[in-house]
């Protein structure tokens, strides 16, 4: 069943830790609008404030300047327990002394629900998140990602308007990982809660948000789909965090109606670009390593470099190559049919189309 | 862990420890056992002097009233040391420091001197009782099982507050946080989620007092008036009555009930199921909380801490009195005495308290060391010798002691020997217990590598480990020597007239009615301690937690 579901504001979000020289700011004028009824992922390194926006949001930390909004009302001065938000914390947070049963029950107690309506909202949460018959359990003979569950389990019979997910997944390994993400974003989307998640993991992020938030240092670099985000990175500080980048310098020689012409690397190669751009600007061309190809022969629009270094990842061959004119590159190629040793010397074509400018000022 | 039962040193040292913890622990323990039950003739008796203990309505009365006093002022103490606990940790109460400085006072100052200062505001010629007569006509006399508890709740929160506060600060604040977000209040959040997870450090905190109570002996002495406990009363027995037999009884009566709550106190520690799964506790800040949980709260920490202050200022006051109750004017004659006629006290109060405390440590860690690094038969006998005088009552540990050493092959009592070997027995423990956690988080590796590089273990021992256990050592002998210093209990059996030590002279005088006196000296014993633990602090900056044990 589809809930409409309610819309989140900050504004001006702002929150410092600390006192005298020690200050830190930990968010700084945050402002966005969460989307209603969809994942909306804070990604940023640690340090960066995506936790302390969510503290805030759930009602932990007591922001300095700023509103919250939570459907239309601004709730700054409710304390955590009167907040519609739900909290899935990094390390779960499952009471050590009580059952899964208790722990999932504990939130419908305090709202006084009848014994048969816990036992049946208890039981409907626990086997959505297919933990059904772990009800008498305690916490410490479960495995990660089983508590992980139960504390999921725990906060949606409450019913809250709003779910925020503190890392989750950081503490569970690499291939379960995959799959509880892949949980938690087939859950978001059936159970439509407007929901706020943080992570750091790029990839994690991409994955399951809607939209993302990318965070530097208590402000707010970008926001935009994973999509927008990938391939138009707006700062050289997100084009290095999502994914990993290749940056080359180049020079306006020629504008034309819809494409421009750019001398990088030697070369003079084609660019579409979405904003206009003038001869003799400096640009930054921001290209993924997949977007960048072999080509069997040299000449004009070809890149020529030495391979310096290879890796075999399985599904990709990894090169690392240094162009004739000094710069770096990392390319990607996939499902690779042959293996080009150190030393050897390539050419390179690049995808125009998804090449990414950013001017320099 | 290695066996280098090849190195001859080890075995030596160890075959060394051994024989002292068992002749210095256990044979006077045996001394005490023995004699109650024998008579006066020194004829085996069996339990005669035990089926008197058990018949005499009077004996009987000491008991209870021993059970009576100690278990209600554990539970006050341990109320009040939860309630200054979760102040302090939970809650933006203003004036932290002042409550800080008052929960760790009655920790460094000798708890007779706690009860000392009680007579001088609510004794017969109280400051306090002074003032209610002239204004309302009646006195409110402190003697009796009132003023033995409320002395003993004053002079041990502290401990429980140490204990319960480190265990809510350790505690996961997610939790709570995670309470609070599915809805809980926080009075809802407190007796939900974070009592019960404290509930380990409350029964804790209740053992270690409780077993610090019922042995003891100053507060009971000089508050009791007609009642009496089972550690005064054996003292009486014996220095006063002379009856041997009948005060050893008594003796090893209190460590019953001592040794209980010791046995438990381990079966506990070892039992404990759920741990809280560490990880970074997540940052948590004091929300404001409202005034009507901080309100009544604060008034109760300060009226709490006003009272401690009035007790400590009342005696400095009362050193510079001429006669107190009576004449009130500035003097400073009570020091002068002091410093003349008690000044070998005071010298030997320094003297043997340092060395004590440095043999106690000394010998605590190398048992800690013994114990954790290396397997040998016997280990679990050692271990349990080196942390048994903790569970002895003071009173039965001092008797031992002049059993035991005064006749053949040791004869030790009159000496100062026997005083350093006392504190040394008597603190050995806490080393020993710091020793060992120290260096259970000590990787044995490093030592692995010192061999590994050549390094014999006597230099291995020397040049790696106990370094690393610096800190065990500096907190032990601070520690030590502040007991020591401060110690009635047992010591009381072991002063003659060339060798006296302040403690018991200032409980004398106390007895003999000489006030004055008795102020003064407490104020400088208290300068002392204090002295201490600055210049300790100033030197390595760690403080609190050498007082958990």
């Amino acid at each position: 069943m589809q809930e409409k579901g309610i819309s989140v504001s900050l504004q001006h979000l702002t929150k410092s830790f600390g006192k005298g020289t020690g200050r830190v700011t930990a968010v700084n004028d945050f402002s966005f609008d969460f989307p209603a009824g969809k994942l909306t992922t804070l990604l940023g390194p640690s340090g960066c404030g995506k936790t302390t926006v969510l503290r805030c949001t759930a009602g932990f930390y007591e922001p300095e300047q700023g509103d919250i909004f939570i459907g239309g009302q601004k709730i700054n001065h409710l304390p955590p327990y009167e907040r519609p938000t739900g909290t899935v914390f990094q390390h779960y947070a499952l009471f050590p002394h009580m059952t899964v049963y208790e722990n999932v029950a504990y939130g419908l107690k305090i709202k006084k629900r009848s014994e048969k309506e816990i036992r049946e909202k208890v039981s409907q949460g626990l086997s959505l998140l297919q933990l059904s018959g772990m009800e008498g359990r305690n916490p410490n003979q479960l495995s990660g990602g089983q508590q992980q569950r139960v504390a999921i389990a725990r906060v949606l019979v409450t019913e809250p308007k709003v779910l925020l997910f503190d890392e989750p997944l950081s503490n569970l390994d690499a291939k379960l990982r995959v799959y509880m993400r892949g949980e938690i974003r087939a859950l978001q989307e059936r159970l439509g809660i407007t929901t706020i998640y943080v992570t750091h993991d790029q990839e994690e992020a991409m994955s399951i948000s809607h939209s993302i938030v990318i965070m530097n240092s208590g402000k707010i670099e970008q926001t935009g789909t994973p999509w927008e985000t990938y391939r138009q990175p707006q700062t050289p500080f997100v084009a290095e965090f999502i994914g990993t980048t290749n940056f080359l310098k180049g020079e306006v020689t020629q504008v034309d109606k819809h494409s421009i012409k750019i001398r990088l690397a030697g070369t003079e190669v084609s660019a579409f670009p979405k904003v206009p751009f003038t001869v003799g600007d400096k640009v930054l061309v921001v290209l993924r390593p997949e977007m960048i190809r072999f080509s069997g022969k040299g000449g004009p629009g070809t890149l020529p470099g030495r391979v310096q270094e290879v890796s075999f990842l399985g599904s990709l061959a990894r090169y690392g190559i240094q162009m004739d004119n000094g710069d770096r590159v990392q390319v990607d190629e996939p499902n690779p049919k042959e293996f080009r040793n150190k030393g050897s010397s390539v050419s390179l074509t690049l995808d125009e189309e998804a090449m990414h400018l950013q001017k320099i000022s | 862990m290695s066996q280098l039962r090849r190195e001859p040193v080890v075995l030596l040292v160890t075959f060394l420890t051994f024989g002292a913890l068992l002749y210095f622990v256990a044979y006077p323990l045996y001394a005490v056992f023995r004699e109650s039950v024998m008579d006066d003739a020194g004829k085996f008796v069996g339990a005669a002097n035990y089926i008197n203990f058990l018949n005499s309505e009077y004996f009987r009365q000491v008991f209870y009233n021993t059970l009576f006093t100690s278990g209600v002022a554990t539970v006050g103490a341990v109320l009040i040391g939860l309630v200054f606990a979760y102040g302090m940790t939970r809650i933006d109460l203003p004036w932290k420091w002042l409550f800080m400085i008052t929960s760790v006072l009655p920790m460094i100052t000798p708890p007779f001197i706690n009860a000392f200062s009680l007579i001088l505001l609510l004794g017969r010629n109280g400051v306090v009782n002074i003032f209610l007569e002239k204004w309302l006509g009646f006195k409110f006399v402190i003697y009796g099982y009132h003023g033995i508890i409320f002395s003993e709740i004053l002079t041990t929160f502290p401990l429980a507050y140490l204990v319960l506060s480190a265990a809510l600060s350790g505690l996961d604040s997610t939790l709570e946080d995670s309470a609070q977000d599915l809805g809980a209040r926080p009075l809802g959040v407190l007796f939900t989620v974070t009592l019960p997870l404290i509930t380990p450090a409350i029964l804790t905190a209740t053992l270690m007092v409780f077993m610090n109570n019922l042995s003891a002996f100053g507060a009971p002495a000089l508050l009791g008036g007609g009642i009496s406990v089972l550690a005064v009363e054996s003292v009486v027995q014996i220095l006063g009555v002379l009856d041997w037999g009948m005060g050893t009884t008594l003796s090893v009566v209190l460590l019953i009930p001592s040794f209980l709550l010791f046995y438990f106190q381990n079966w506990y520690r070892s039992k404990r199921s759920y741990v809280t799964i560490s990880g970074q506790p997540a940052h948590t800040e004091f929300r404001k909380t409202s005034w009507k949980i901080k309100g009544p709260i604060f008034a109760f920490c300060l009226l709490l801490s006003v009272i401690i202050l009035i007790t400590y200022v009342i005696i400095v006051v009362g050193g510079f009195s001429r006669v107190w109750g009576v004449d009130s004017s500035f003097t400073l004659i009570h020091y002068r005495l002091v410093f003349t006629n008690t000044l070998r006290s005071i010298t030997n109060s320094l003297v043997l308290s340092s060395i004590g405390a440095l043999l106690a440590t000394l010998l605590g860690l190398l048992t800690a060391y013994l114990v954790v690094r290396r397997v040998f038969w016997g280990r679990r006998l050692m271990d349990f010798l080196g942390t048994l005088p903790y569970a002895v009552p003071g009173t039965m540990m001092g008797l031992g002691f002049v059993m035991a050493f005064n006749k053949a092959p040791l004869i030790l009592t009159g000496t100062a020997f026997i005083l350093v070997l006392d504190y040394c027995i008597r603190r050995m423990p806490f080393g020993l217990r710091s020793g060992v956690s120290t260096l259970k988080q000590i990787d044995v590796a490093m030592e692995e590598a010192s061999a590994d590089l050549g390094a014999p273990w006597l230099t291995t021992f020397r040049k790696i480990v106990l370094p690393l256990m610096k800190p065990a050592f500096i907190a032990g002998i601070t520690f030590a020597f502040i007991r020591a210093i401060t110690e009635l209990t047992s010591t009381i059996f072991l002063v003659t007239p060339r060798w006296r030590v302040m403690a018991v002279d200032i409980y004398n005088m106390v007895e003999s009615g000489a006030l004055g006196g008795a102020a003064a000296m407490s104020t400088l014993l208290m300068a002392i301690v204090t002295l201490v633990l600055v210049i300790i602090y100033r030197a390595t900056g760690a403080t609190t937690s050498m007082f958990r044990m």
